[in-house]
């Protein structure tokens, strides 16, 4: 009746030569079938991407993109070039980006912590809080973009209507264009993202064996103590992934900003993905929207390495 | 393992560019000459791709649609498909896979301002003079009209469907109330008519705004460009012109309403059409600059009901009596639907003529025009139309003052710097709540230099 | 059968059936402030907090979406004149009906076969150790740093080939977009089965191959029956990605098998092109397509997180 820990996979009877010859034969053919639609589906587009970005693929020479002239990093030097018709580099948006992802998830993080912790304990209708919270992750995100556009509308949205009543801000103040349209759209992942943590979290709280937390009560710590002692380090694994996921939706977020604001959206909420799309289907820059794709996969994949290799999400699999 | 994996790379890509060169170049068999008659159509099909349904009116397109399609069919004894495209875009998405694949629709119903765009892209079948023959011959539409099908007679590659133009829309009883009795001709009497509307009906405002809307304020800034005489581009189609000063000038004008005339309503920058068109059909507003005659159907059930009546654009620039030398009325763009054909389905070119004809026929022009208040383009059925329904005349008058946009490969570009410097000097203007004329000229000449660089 | 039991519920049992230990030292303290990591009066505020930030926005949305168009855009949102009737006269304006049939198809057929692929993959990666297997997991971690919009040509074009070579109509057909979709959703599914799979004991494999039970077998009498809570996740996280997406239904999908998604896209698409504000039916628009995936939720909720805790993520 002993739960069983992932150790068990190592009990001394699997060590024995009759059930090393059991498991000697390999089915790795399983893997085909996975690696096949990944490779059709998003490695060739990958590599086609590359190919893509040395070209000098415009609107005249898409057609007949096989012999497109290869300009080598042209395609990469004009992305940081301010002067293209958004009137937003590829370096700003990178920055829009970037700010944006890690902003969302420095704050849904401890927002998903809390509302899991307070959920996790038992108390009437814990059932009930426990399912509302899942809801904003789980409207569409072209439902939520949609709601937001009205709700932070000036003059007549409700954010800015409740702000004024409380006296923050100007009932005029815009939200939908200028600067402001970096925190409208901040504030609206945040609102949809952060159960996506809570879910994690409260996952890994059901883990946390109540003997740890029986003998930490009985050395007389206090609840603080044994969150950040007992329970915190215990879910390092859980959250390191989850806010690897999570800044990595972050940024790839395209639905969100593409519906809620107007297009050509404001500067301050050009992020990547959606400049990337402006370049590559409203003026036909393919090349560029290529080299800008590099770009960001480049900007995920060698900080997302090291981050991989120092949190060791893959450890037990290695 | 890297070694590998450059071999990976270099395998895939010949693949793709070898099953690349088998679908785009392959297929380039020469159509068969004209064959009219209802057998050498019968059994096949083709695939249009076609705007969808504009909001509130999904029925009255559904039937357009499914009239086209019946006519089609009587007269050809072949099919077509409809695939629908919502905004430019998607159209822009859609086309771009399809040239790059070689495969896709058959043909494509386009919007006139993307014309430009199409031909750059060298995809689509470039109309002989047996094509348009087929059709009806080039002298059936007027010159205005065909100047969105192509660069010069040689170059076409758009055949007009239907046309919708834009207009002024106001509420006649402000203006009753005003004492005003005919809609402004000329941007002095704009502003002083909407002054006047404002004085008389507290709480109105005299004119709607929607700077940060995609399409409108480019429509506005174009036509007043064009009514100083100036141009988006060079003549010669080489040089863009975007920070002359007339469209300095323009874009200007069109802020003054809101910054020194004040006009409009002061929320009103970050509107778009939807908001500026609902402020109208709640009597916020007395008159829209950009309007076409769907503005009737929105009002349906709203206060304005029964009160709105159109006129064309005022078309002479403030502080003048008559336009400077060069400029036109530009009263509308030529605006309206073209067909285009698909290279790489040429063999299915004479339907996809069949059906640029078709939609020009009389039952579809007359069902288009009661379905959805479009007008038709060939000169033919614009006298038809005018005789069955005289309603229709002041549209149709209008629609001889249309005029093509710049029929460039940058024409995107061009719209999109417009709107993009418009909305950020509206935002500019939100946020600092003054007008910075230095900002505007920066922004317009950032979007002169990218509309240069796609002009290379 | 008590080892048949999926480790997390032996877990459970584990925990309930033990008895709090009496206190020993002089510190009083109450049994149910043993697993307490928030004072009381942060904890009740946490959920006070949150439910008010979640319910508010979703009660303005239902609000909205009973609201006359035209009052939306005006800024009178309130209770009186409701207009119910937004629910009716917008499926006549958009093809959301089809729309709703589609993505349950598409997301549906496409979240099982990826939870049927995940799992397929995950059992090597899960019990065997080979040449390429590390490489194989960072991959698909790797996969999620792909921009969308960019592969979206590409992936068009590899498309259009299959359709040149097979001589079938792939574009636009159902098997595309589920293909696609189903392609999305599988690095989290295998991820998420390799962790669970390695909680599973592997007497009971041994078991089954002593009785001469093929891998195959194994792996669908004995691992997935086990793995079932895994497979939930895995589903739910899958099913999303479908039922999300604008991007890719809107090129790889035709009329006929739009997307709710595209569908609601095109609905306000046209409201605002055509200059039409049909705000309070977009809402409602909104409302129906979020009221599936909620549902689908709240039912699967507690075995998400029964999935996700038992072994799925936690490391020791």
């Amino acid at each position: 009746m002993q739960p069983s820990p992932p150790a068990a996979n190592r009990s001394p009877l699997s060590r024995s030569r009759r059930t090393i010859a059991l498991w000697a034969d390999k089915p790795l053919w399983m893997l085909i079938p996975c690696a096949l639609a990944l490779i059709v589906i998003v490695f060739l587009p990958v590599i086609a991407t590359l190919y893509l970005s040395i070209l000098d693929l415009d609107i005249s020479t898409l057609r007949e993109w096989v012999t497109a002239p290869i300009i080598g990093l042209a395609n990469f030097a004009a992305a940081f070039e301010s002067n293209n018709v958004l009137g937003v580099s590829a370096l700003q948006s990178l920055g829009v980006s970037l700010g944006f992802s890690l902003l969302t998830t420095a704050a849904v993080t401890p927002i998903g912590i809390l509302a899991a912790i307070a959920a996790h304990r038992h108390f009437r209708g814990r059932g009930i809080v426990r399912a509302i919270f899942l809801i904003p992750y789980v409207i569409p995100t072209f439902a939520v973009a949609l709601l937001a556009r009205i709700m932070f509308l000036n003059n007549t949205g409700f954010v800015p209507q409740v702000l004024a009543a409380l006296g923050l801000s100007s009932i005029d103040t815009y939200w939908l264009i200028g600067p402001n349209a970096f925190w409208a759209l901040t504030f609206t992942d945040i609102w949809a993202t952060w159960p996506f943590i809570y879910l994690m979290v409260l996952a890994g709280l059901q883990t946390v064996p109540r003997e740890h937390f029986e003998a930490a009560t009985i050395d007389g710590a206090g609840p603080f103590r044994k969150l950040f002692g007992i329970v915190l380090p215990q879910l390092r694994n859980v959250l390191a992934l989850a806010v690897l996921l999570s800044t990595l939706n972050h940024f790839g977020n395209f639905t969100l900003a593409f519906v809620m604001f107007s297009s050509p959206p404001p500067d301050s909420a050009a992020v990547l993905p959606l400049a990337t799309y402006f370049y590559a289907f409203t003026s036909f820059e393919y090349g560029l929207a290529s080299a800008i794709a590099v770009l960001t996969m480049v900007v995920l994949i060698v900080p997302g390495y090291f981050y991989i290799r120092m949190t060791r999400i893959a450890n037990r699999i290695e | 393992m890297f070694r590998r994996k450059g071999v990976l790379a270099v395998v895939t890509a010949g693949v793709l560019s070898a099953a690349l060169a088998a679908c785009s170049g392959g297929s380039t068999a020469t159509p068969e000459p004209a064959a009219s008659g209802t057998d050498a159509y019968a059994g096949r099909s083709i695939t249009a791709l076609v705007a969808a349904a504009g909001a509130g009116s999904k029925a009255q397109y559904d039937e357009y649609y499914k009239t086209l399609s019946d006519e089609f069919t009587k007269a050809t004894g072949a099919t077509v498909n409809f695939q629908f495209y919502s905004g430019g875009a998607q159209q822009n998405t859609i086309v771009q896979t399809s040239l790059v694949s070689g495969s896709g629709p058959d043909v494509i119903g386009y919007g006139s301002s993307v014309g430009g765009t199409l031909a750059a892209t060298k995809g689509f079948v470039t109309l002989s003079a047996e094509d348009w023959k087929r059709v009806g011959g080039r002298e059936a539409w007027n010159d205005s009209t065909l100047s969105a099908s192509g660069a010069g007679a040689d170059n076409s590659i758009g055949i007009p469907s239907f046309s919708v133009p834009f207009v002024i829309a106001y509420n006649k009883e402000y203006f009753e109330k005003a004492g005003i009795s005919a809609p402004p001709k000329t941007w002095d009497e704009w502003i002083t008519t909407a002054k006047k509307v404002q004085d008389a009906n507290p709480g109105v405002y005299g004119a709607g705004f929607d700077p940060a809307d995609p399409l409108d304020p480019w429509k506005f800034v174009w036509s007043y460009t064009h009514q100083l005489g100036g141009a988006m581009v060079s003549e010669d189609g080489k040089d863009a012109q975007l920070s002359t000063d007339e469209v300095k000038k323009a874009t200007d004008f069109y802020f003054s309403q809101f910054y020194e005339h004040k006009i409009v309503p002061p929320e009103s920058l970050s509107w778009n059409s939807a908001q500026m068109l609902s402020a109208f059909t709640s009597g916020q507003v007395a008159m829209l600059p950009i309007a076409t005659r769907g503005t009737l159907s929105a009002a349906k059930g709203t206060p304005v009901e029964g009160k709105i009546d159109f006129a064309q654009l005022p078309s002479v620039p403030e502080g003048m009596t008559e336009r400077p030398e060069g400029g036109t009325p530009a009263a509308s763009i030529v605006s309206g639907q073209f067909w285009a054909v698909f290279k790489y389905a040429e063999k299915n070119k004479d339907l996809a003529l069949e059906l640029a004809k078709v939609s020009n026929n009389d039952v579809v022009i007359q069902k288009q025009y009661e379905l959805l208040g479009w007008a038709p383009t060939t000169k033919d059925g614009i006298e038809k139309l005018s005789k069955s329904h005289p309603e229709s005349r002041p549209f149709l008058e209008i629609q001889a003052n249309m005029e093509a946009t710049e029929f460039s490969p940058a024409w995107t570009q061009i719209q999109t710097g417009l709107s993009v410097t418009v909305n950020k000097v509206a935002e500019n203007l939100a946020t600092s709540g003054q007008w910075n004329e230095g900002f505007l000229n920066e922004q317009l000449s950032n979007a002169d230099q990218a509309v240069q660089s796609a002009l290379k | 059968m008590t080892t048949l039991q999926s480790p997390s519920e032996s877990a459970r049992k584990a925990t309930k059936d033990q008895h709090v230990p009496a206190s020993t030292r002089g510190r009083r303290w109450k049994p149910q402030d043993v697993d307490r990591m928030l004072p009381a009066w942060i904890s009740r505020l946490v959920v006070i907090a949150c439910l008010g930030a979640v319910l508010i926005p979703v009660g303005y949305m239902l609000l909205l979406s009973v609201t006359p168009d035209s009052k939306v855009a005006l800024g009178e949102v309130g209770f009186t004149n409701l207009a119910f009737g937004n629910y009716v006269t917008m499926w006549a304006e958009a093809p959301l009906a089809s729309g709703l049939l589609n993505t349950i198809l598409i997301a549906g057929t496409s979240s099982l076969l990826s939870v049927l692929l995940g799992s397929l993959a995950a059992y090597p990666l899960a019990r065997w150790k080979f040449r390429g297997q590390k490489t194989f997991l960072y991959s698909l971690i790797g996969t999620q740093t792909v921009p969308g919009t960019t592969i979206l040509l590409p992936l068009f074009v590899i498309f259009s080939w299959i359709q040149t070579v097979v001589g079938i109509q792939f574009i636009g057909s159902y098997h595309a977009i589920i293909l696609t979709y189903m392609t999305f959703g599988l690095p989290l599914s295998t991820w998420l089965m390799v962790n669970y799979m390695r909680t599973i004991p592997r007497e009971l494999e041994e078991a089954a191959f002593v009785d001469g039970c093929t891998r195959v077998s194994a792996l669908f009498r004995v691992i997935l029956p086990l793995a079932a809570p895994a497979m939930v996740v895995a589903f739910v996280f899958a099913f999303l990605v479908g039922w999300n997406d604008v991007l890719f239904a809107s090129v790889l999908t035709r009329s006929e098998t739009h997307t709710l998604a595209v569908a609601v896209e095109q609905f306000a698409n046209n409201a605002a092109g055509t200059g039409i504000p049909l705000y309070g039916q977009l809402m409602a628009a909104g409302v129906v397509s979020s009221v599936p995936v909620v549902l689908l939720y709240l039912l699967l909720q507690r075995r998400m997180v029964q999935g996700l805790s038992a072994g799925s993520m936690t490391g020791v």
